[in-house]
């Protein structure tokens, strides 16, 4: 088990949401909302043009900066 | 006791409660027991607002109870966010997902999902190569074949030529002309820059097709579940000039009208990005009747076409960048749900079009009347007369004649006239080749019309719209004259 960020993670893996490291507290709620919370796990669908991960059943795209800040944990 | 499948138990269960923890809950109770005011909802919502520091409820707190009271509240709002390692708001949203994802599995069964052909499809319009015809397929087919060329065209021919010129305006014309005997009366009114003659007739004739077609193809693409693939697919080039992938929207309706565009940049998310979008509308977005007529005048100019685009399309990456590198702030995050894609229903796309037209003439007819109305006090006090003097020596120094002045100078009242003058002009070939590609380019940077300018200054104050204004002004003469020193000394249109 370890840390990274989901832009280290590779396109058609998954990982579970251990933190969001961002100081936006705006941010912080939009991705709450979106379904983004810490114990979801998540799959990377792409990275290119945008990030979209899958969390339940609902996709969402995100640039790299917002990426940068969503924490997983891998096995 | 009934039933015990799942979804019985549920629906008994309907009044869910949410567990906040320890800490939360004893505020909750806390501030409950202080709350005198009648607030429309339990005293544990309204805690639970408060806790949030949602700015609504602090506000009927501040009116409903003693300055003693609101102390005290907020006294514990303090003790709740220094006991929590995260922010309320965050908190609470958390508590609540997992309260949701808890009920979810009791009633909910899954299945694997994610291989009908929606999905497929789906998938492909977000490839970063195999999205890309689609993407061009849209703009090309949706925008310009039938937005630009069916309605900017077709529509807009027949309802000029075949209703205003030919019925209305003639019987507009002899009524005023019959009723009142005085001429500036008669002007304000009808004849060439009259409020129904060309105010009215304008929203009518050349907007209301346009904006009708856009309207429709706009809800497809929104209804079909296309509206976020295509702002995450352009995302990149959008940050770029400081915007992101939501820009998108503002910015391809600029295509259609720039003044409803404008108004639509209400929807981005912080003060700077839509300042930046009403920069980049104002200078480099043509609207669709600008389109058209530039379009025809250069269809003639071999290679004109492509200096015309490239100069606009430069002018609007260059000015994007460095107005993105000197407005204070940073990038907006973009975060976007993709939705299934979806057959649009057509009841949703017609409500959703009519109401948008409808919105749309509400907010944009007064701007045009008002625009017939400054023309004629325009021409009455004589500031037009020595506008164009000034003017004039301007266009002189690119290298055009001095009537590109009346076409620069009315293309602001009418956005696609200042194009339509230019093709007068090169009709009876007044211009050559050279001073086509100069005076496009400088009208469709110049000016927004009178309409785009007066909803500048109510979308984003008289401040900035002066500012923006007196900056695309002088820039845009400023690249016609570079232009026509560059074309110039390669010698373009002389072969």
């Amino acid at each position: 088990m370890s840390e990274k960020s989901l832009v280290e993670l590779r396109v058609g893996l998954s990982g579970r949401i251990v933190r969001l490291e961002t100081h936006d507290e705006t941010l912080l709620r939009k991705l709450t909302a979106l379904g983004l919370a810490p114990g979801e796990e998540l799959t990377l669908l792409q990275k290119i043009p945008s990030y979209i991960i899958k969390v339940g059943y609902t996709e969402v795209a995100l640039d790299r900066e917002t990426a940068v800040s969503i924490i997983l944990s891998c096995d | 006791m009934g039933c015990k499948c799942p979804h019985c138990v549920a629906s008994r269960e309907a009044r869910m409660t949410v567990d906040y923890g320890p800490t939360v809950e004893e505020a909750l109770r806390e501030i409950a027991g202080k709350l005198e005011g009648q607030y429309g909802m339990s005293g544990k919502a309204v805690g639970l607002l408060l806790l949030q520091r949602d700015p609504e409820i602090m506000e009927e707190l501040a009116r409903r109870e003693s300055a003693e009271t609101v102390r005290e509240i907020h006294l514990v709002i303090d003790r709740v966010e220094n006991a929590l390692d995260s922010p309320v708001p965050y908190y609470v949203a958390l508590r609540r997902r997992e309260a949701a994802a808890e009920l979810a599995k009791r009633v909910a069964s899954a299945d694997a999902g994610g291989r009908s052909p929606a999905a497929w499809l789906g998938r492909i319009l977000v490839h970063p190569i195999l999205g890309l015809p689609a993407l061009f397929a849209v703009i090309y087919f949706g925008l310009y074949q039938f937005v630009g060329v069916f309605g900017a065209g077709t529509l807009v021919d027949y309802l000029e030529s075949n209703i205003f010129e030919t019925i209305i305006n003639p019987w507009v014309n002899q009524v005023v002309d019959a009723l009142f005997p005085w001429y500036w009366v008669r002007e304000l009114l009808a004849h060439e820059y009259g409020i129904i003659t060309l105010g009215v007739r304008y929203a009518v004739a050349i907007i209301f097709p346009i904006v009708g077609t856009f309207f429709l193809v706009f809800s497809v693409i929104e209804d079909s579940g296309y509206l976020p693939r295509l702002a995450l697919m352009v995302d990149r080039l959008f940050r770029a000039v400081g915007l992101n992938g939501r820009a998108v929207i503002p910015m391809t309706l600029g295509f259609g009208c720039d003044t409803m565009a404008t108004m639509v940049t209400r929807t981005l998310e912080t003060r700077r990005e839509r300042i930046l979008a009403t920069l980049l509308l104002a200078l480099a977005v043509p609207c669709s009747a600008q389109l058209g007529v530039i379009m025809g005048i250069l269809s003639g100019t071999p290679g004109g076409l492509m200096v015309w685009a490239g100069t606009v399309t430069l002018v609007f990456l260059l000015v994007g960048y460095l107005t993105a590198r000197l407005l204070p702030g940073r990038g907006p995050s973009f975060y976007m749900e993709v939705p299934p894609l979806r057959m649009p229903s057509l009841l949703n796309v017609w409500r959703k079009t009519y109401t948008r037209m409808q919105w749309y003439f509400r907010e944009v007819l007064p701007l045009f009347i008002l625009g017939s109305v400054f023309i004629w006090v325009g021409r009455i006090t004589g500031i037009f007369t020595l506008l164009l003097t000034g003017l004039g020596q301007v266009v002189s120094a690119l290298g055009l004649p001095e009537e590109t002045a009346i076409a620069f100078l009315f293309g602001f009242f009418r956005r696609d006239y200042g194009a339509a003058g230019l093709f007068d002009l090169y009709q009876n070939g007044t211009l050559n080749p050279l001073q086509l590609v100069v005076s496009s380019v400088t009208l469709t940077l110049f000016i927004p019309c009178v309409a785009q300018f007066t909803m500048m200054a109510k979308e984003r104050g008289w401040r900035t719209t002066l500012l923006i204004t007196g900056f695309i002004f002088p820039f845009a003469f400023a690249v016609g004259w570079v232009l026509f020193k560059i074309l110039g000394a390669l010698g373009f249109g002389t072969t």
